[in-house]
C-alpha cells in the first residue's frame, strides 16, 4: 500500500476572486464555495467566511473541527463511507495544501461567544507564544461560520458541521490542485529486518461521549462496539478514520504525529509494524476485551518489540490505554504512553495518573489538562455569535483551564506542552 | 569584607569536622573559624568573590535527638556570620548526618532566608523526609566523590544565592521536590515517545515524564450486622443536583458536595434536577434520574423493611478529573457529614 502525497504550500490565504494557488499565496472564490456546499446539504442556510494568520491578535472560538485540505486525484475517494463511496483509503496519489486549514464553527456552541477557542498568536505570562501551545496556531484558517436551516439541531447539526467541513477542505484542494508541487512525500512500509518492530495503538475515540448513528469514525462506521483492528497507517492518514464530534482537530488525524514519526524512523532506527485501532470503553468487560484482544494483535499479529499508546477524550479513557499496555507487557512487548496528567492545583506529584501499573514506567506528558492559562486580550474576534456586548467580552484576557483552549493537550503527540516534575 | 562578596557557610558533622568519631557523636554544635575536612576542598573550590566565613560542626546523636530545637541552635551560631549560602554536607548515605542536613537547610531557608543545599545518597533517610523542601543533589554512597559533590552543590547554592532559576532535577540532578511545572519541551511529544520506548528497548536508561500515584490502601469496614435497622443513604458522583445547581457544584474537577432532601417523596421527577457533570453524555439521566440514584426503588425496599430507613437527603458531586487530594477532602466532609447524621451505609452511583 503506497500513498504519495503532493504538497503545495500555502504561505498566504485571502478571499475573493477566483480560487487559485500561485506562488504561495491561496485566494478562495468563497461565494463558489458557499454555494457548493449549500447545494450539497440543505441543513445548512447560509457561510460566511473570514481568514486568520499566524501570530495575528486573533481569537476564533466556539470551534467545531479543523481540517487540511487534501483531495485524491487517483487511487481512491475522498473519506470513503463519508463522503464517497466505501473504498479502500491509504494507496495512490493526493494533493495537500500544507500551512493552512478549513475551520467550521459551531453556530450552537456560542457560550457568551467564546466555547472552545484558539488564539493565533500573543504572548502568555509564561512567556509561550501561541504557536509553542498549538500546532494550529501555525496555520493560515479559512474559518467558515454556518448558518443552520431551522429545525437543524444536536446531532443533526453536528453532522452537517462535519460533512461540510470535510467537503469545503476537498474542495478547496481538488480546485487548486493542479499546479506546481513543492514537496512530495512517499508513505510505503517496505520491511526492514533486524530493526526492532513497533506498534501503535490508536484509541480513536472514548464513549464516554457514545457516539451516535451516522457519526462518522471509520469508513463512515460509528465504531460504537469497536472491537480492535488492526489497520495500515496509510489509511489513518488518508481519510479512513475521523474524530467523532467533540473532538476539535481532525487536522491532527490527518497529520497523526505518531504514525508521522514512526514512518520517519522506520527503516534508521525502528520497523514500523503497523496501527491497532481501539475505542475507550463505557464497562470494564468491554474494556477487559478490547484489552487483550489489542494486546494479542500487537504481539501475535503484528509481532511487535515495543508499543506507544495515546488516548482521546477526558480522564477515563487513561484506564483502557493502561490496561491495553499492561496486557502487552505482559506479553513481553514493552510500551510507552502519552498521558496527562491529574496532578492537584497546587502542582503537587500525587494523584498525576489515574493508573498503577508498575509495569508502565515509561509515560510521555502532554501537560495538565486542569493547569489554568492565562490568554492575553486580543484585537479581533471570529465567532458566530453577532451580540456585540459578548463580542467584546470575547475578545478580553481569558483564563481557563487547557482543555478549553484547542490544540492545547495535543493527545495523539503533536505537541510540546509538558509537565515536568521539579 | 567588601560588599558583593558572597559568603558562605558550611554545616558537618563531627566525623566530617574531624572532632571524633562515633565516640564523639554526642557533641553540640559549635563553630569553627578556620576550614576543616571538607572545608579545604571548599577553600580550592571558591571564585575570588566568595568567602567560606564559618563551619559549623554537631554531633549526630545531638543533632537526631532533637532535630528542630538543634536545627535552630545551630540558626542562632550562623546569624552573625551574615551567610548568603549554606552548604550542609554531603552526608553520603549517613542517616543521622543527612537528617541533621535536611533539617537544617530547611530551617535556615525559613530563619534566615538564604539559599541552602544539601546531597545525599538516594537511599538515605534525608531524602525523603526533607527533598520536598530542601534542593538535595544526588550523592554516592560514599566520601570518594567528595570534590565533585561540592563543587556540585557549591554550583547550584551560587544560582540559588543568586535567585537564579535552577534548572530540572534530571538535569541538576537533584532529588525532585515533587511539584509538576508546565513546560514547553524542544520536541513534540510523539518524538520523545519513540526515544523512550527505543531506550527501554534497548535497556539503555530512560525517565519517564509522568509518576505513577502511590495510593494508601484502605481497609473495608466490616459488613453491616443488621441491615434490617441500618439507615442507608444514596450517594453519587454523577453530579445530579436540584435545577439552578444551588451550591454551584462545578462540572469539571468539583470542589464541592451537596446534600439534597427527599424528605418524603418517593421519586425524582426529572423537571427537579439537572446534572453538573463534563465527563458523560448526561441525557439518560435527565430523562430519568433514577438510572443514576435509585431513589423509587430504594423507596420500595424501604416499605417493605429490607433496611430500616433512608437518609432523608441524597449526597452529591461530580467526579469529573478531580485531583486525589481534592476528592480525599470531598470524601473526607461527606463521611464526617453522614457519620454525624446516623447513616450505616451508603450505596455509592458512577458514572
Amino acid at each position: 500500500m503506497r500513498l504519495e502525497l503532493q504538497v503545495r504550500r500555502v504561505r498566504d490565504l485571502r478571499i475573493g476572486g477566483e480560487t487559485r494557488l500561485d506562488d504561495g499565496v491561496l485566494a478562495v472564490d468563497v461565494d463558489a464555495l458557499c454555494s457548493y456546499l449549500l447545494e450539497q446539504d440543505r441543513r445548512l442556510s447560509g457561510l460566511r467566511f473570514e481568514v486568520a494568520h499566524p501570530g495575528e491578535l486573533c481569537r476564533i472560538t466556539s470551534i467545531a473541527d479543523i481540517v487540511e485540505p487534501r483531495a485524491k486525484l487517483s487511487g481512491g475517494v475522498d473519506f470513503p463511507g463519508v463522503l464517497g463511496a466505501l473504498e479502500p483509503a491509504g494507496s495512490g496519489t493526493t494533493v495537500v495544501l500544507r500551512g493552512m486549514a478549513v475551520t467550521i464553527l459551531n453556530p450552537l456552541e456560542r457560550a457568551g461567544g467564546r466555547g472552545p477557542v484558539l488564539d493565533m498568536g500573543g504572548r502568555h505570562k509564561e512567556g509561550w507564544s501561541a504557536q509553542d501551545l498549538t500546532v494550529f496556531a501555525n496555520l493560515h484558517h479559512l474559518v467558515t461560520i454556518p448558518q443552520l436551516a431551522p429545525g437543524v439541531v444536536g446531532d443533526d447539526a453536528l453532522n452537517a458541521l462535519r460533512l461540510a467541513i470535510l467537503r469545503a477542505a476537498v474542495w478547496l484542494a481538488s480546485h487548486t490542485g493542479s499546479g506546481a508541487r513543492d514537496a512530495v512525500e512517499s508513505y510505503d512500509l517496505v520491511p526492514v529486518p533486524d530493526l526492532p518492530r513497533v506498534a501503535y495503538v490508536f484509541q480513536i475515540h472514548s464513549h464516554q461521549r457514545p457516539t451516535v448513528a451516522g457519526e462518522p469514525l471509520l469508513y463512515g462506521d460509528n465504531a460504537r462496539h469497536l472491537l480492535p483492528v488492526v489497520l495500515h497507517p496509510n489509511e489513518v492518514l488518508d481519510g479512513a478514520v475521523l474524530q467523532g464530534y467533540s473532538s476539535r482537530g481532525n487536522y491532527i488525524i490527518q497529520n497523526h504525529p505518531v504514525i508521522l514519526e514512526l514512518y520517519r524512523r522506520h527503516g534508521i532506527d525502528l520497523s514500523f509494524a503497523g496501527v491497532v485501532a481501539v475505542v475507550a470503553h463505557q464497562t470494564a468487560p468491554e474494556r477487559e476485551r478490547s484489552a487483550l484482544m489489542a494486546a494479542n494483535l500487537v504481539s501475535e499479529t503484528l509481532h511487535a518489540d515495543g508499543v506507544i499508546l495515546t488516548k482521546t477524550g477526558g480522564g477515563a479513557p487513561h484506564i483502557d490505554m493502561a490496561q491495553i499496555a499492561h496486557r502487552c507487557e505482559q506479553l513481553g512487548v514493552r510500551s510507552t504512553l502519552i498521558a496527562w496528567d491529574l496532578s492537584s492545583s497546587d502542582g503537587a506529584e500525587e494523584g498525576s495518573a489515574l493508573f498503577n501499573y508498575p509495569d508502565l514506567d515509561a509515560i510521555v506528558s502532554m501537560g495538565s489538562n486542569g493547569y489554568r492559562l492565562s490568554l492575553p486580550a486580543v484585537e479581533r474576534v471570529i465567532t458566530p455569535e453577532d451580540d456585540t456586548s459578548l463580542l467584546e467580552r470575547a475578545g478580553a484576557p481569558m483564563a481557563a483551564t487547557a482543555n478549553q483552549f484547542v490544540g492545547v493537550l495535543d493527545q495523539f503527540g503533536g505537541g510540546r506542552w509538558a509537565t515536568a516534575l521539579y | 569584607m567588601p560588599d558583593g562578596q558572597i559568603r558562605i557557610a558550611l554545616y558537618l558533622n563531627q566525623f566530617f569536622g574531624q572532632v571524633g568519631g562515633e565516640e564523639s557523636a554526642g557533641v553540640p554544635p559549635r563553630i569553627l573559624e578556620e576550614a576543616a575536612g571538607p572545608g579545604r576542598a571548599v577553600l580550592g573550590l571558591l571564585n575570588p568573590e566568595e568567602a567560606l566565613v564559618c563551619t559549623v560542626v554537631c554531633g549526630d546523636n545531638y543533632f537526631a535527638e532533637n532535630p528542630d530545637q538543634v536545627a535552630q541552635e545551630v540558626v542562632e551560631l550562623l546569624r552573625p556570620y551574615k551567610p548568603d549560602l549554606l552548604i550542609a554536607g554531603p552526608a553520603f548515605n549517613a542517616g543521622r548526618y543527612g537528617t541533621a542536613c535536611g533539617a537544617l537547610c530547611q530551617t535556615a531557608q525559613n530563619a534566615l532566608g538564604i539559599a541552602c543545599v544539601s546531597a545525599m545518597y538516594r537511599e538515605n533517610p534525608g531524602v525523603d523526609l526533607y527533598r520536598r523542601k530542601v534542593i538535595i543533589l544526588e550523592a554516592g554512597e560514599n566520601a570518594r566523590q567528595m570534590r565533585d559533590t561540592l563543587a556540585r552543590m557549591l554550583d547550584a547554592g551560587r544560582r540559588l544565592a543568586a535567585g537564579r532559576p535552577i534548572g530540572r532535577p534530571r538535569d541538576e540532578r537533584y532529588f525532585p521536590q515533587g511539584r509538576l511545572v508546565p513546560v514547553i519541551e524542544d520536541r513534540p511529544s510523539a518524538v520523545r515517545a519513540a526515544d523512550m520506548l527505543l531506550a527501554k528497548l534497548r535497556g539503555e536508561p530512560f525517565h519517564s515524564e509522568v509518576q505513577l500515584p502511590v495510593f494508601q490502601p484502605h481497609a473495608a469496614p466490616p459488613p453491616l450486622s443488621d441491615v434490617r435497622h441500618a439507615t442507608i443513604a444514596l450517594v453519587t458522583d454523577g453530579g445530579l443536583v436540584p435545577l439552578g445547581n444551588p451550591d454551584g457544584i462545578e462540572g469539571y474537577a468539583s470542589t464541592k458536595w451537596g446534600a439534597y432532601s427527599i424528605d418524603g417523596v418517593d421519586s425524582l421527577n426529572p423537571k427537579d434536577y439537572e446534572i453538573s457533570h463534563g465527563g458523560y453524555d448526561p441525557r439518560y439521566i435527565l430523562s430519568d434520574p433514577h438510572r443514576l440514584v435509585g431513589l423509587d426503588i430504594a423507596r420500595e425496599l424501604e416499605q417493605e423493611g429490607a433496611f430500616g430507613r433512608l437518609h432523608p437527603a441524597i449526597v452529591s458531586t461530580g467526579g469529573l478529573a478531580n485531583p486525589v487530594d481534592n476528592s480525599r477532602r470531598l470524601g473526607k466532609e461527606m463521611a464526617a457529614y453522614l457519620k454525624e447524621s446516623g447513616v450505616d451505609a451508603v450505596i455509592l452511583t458512577s458514572t
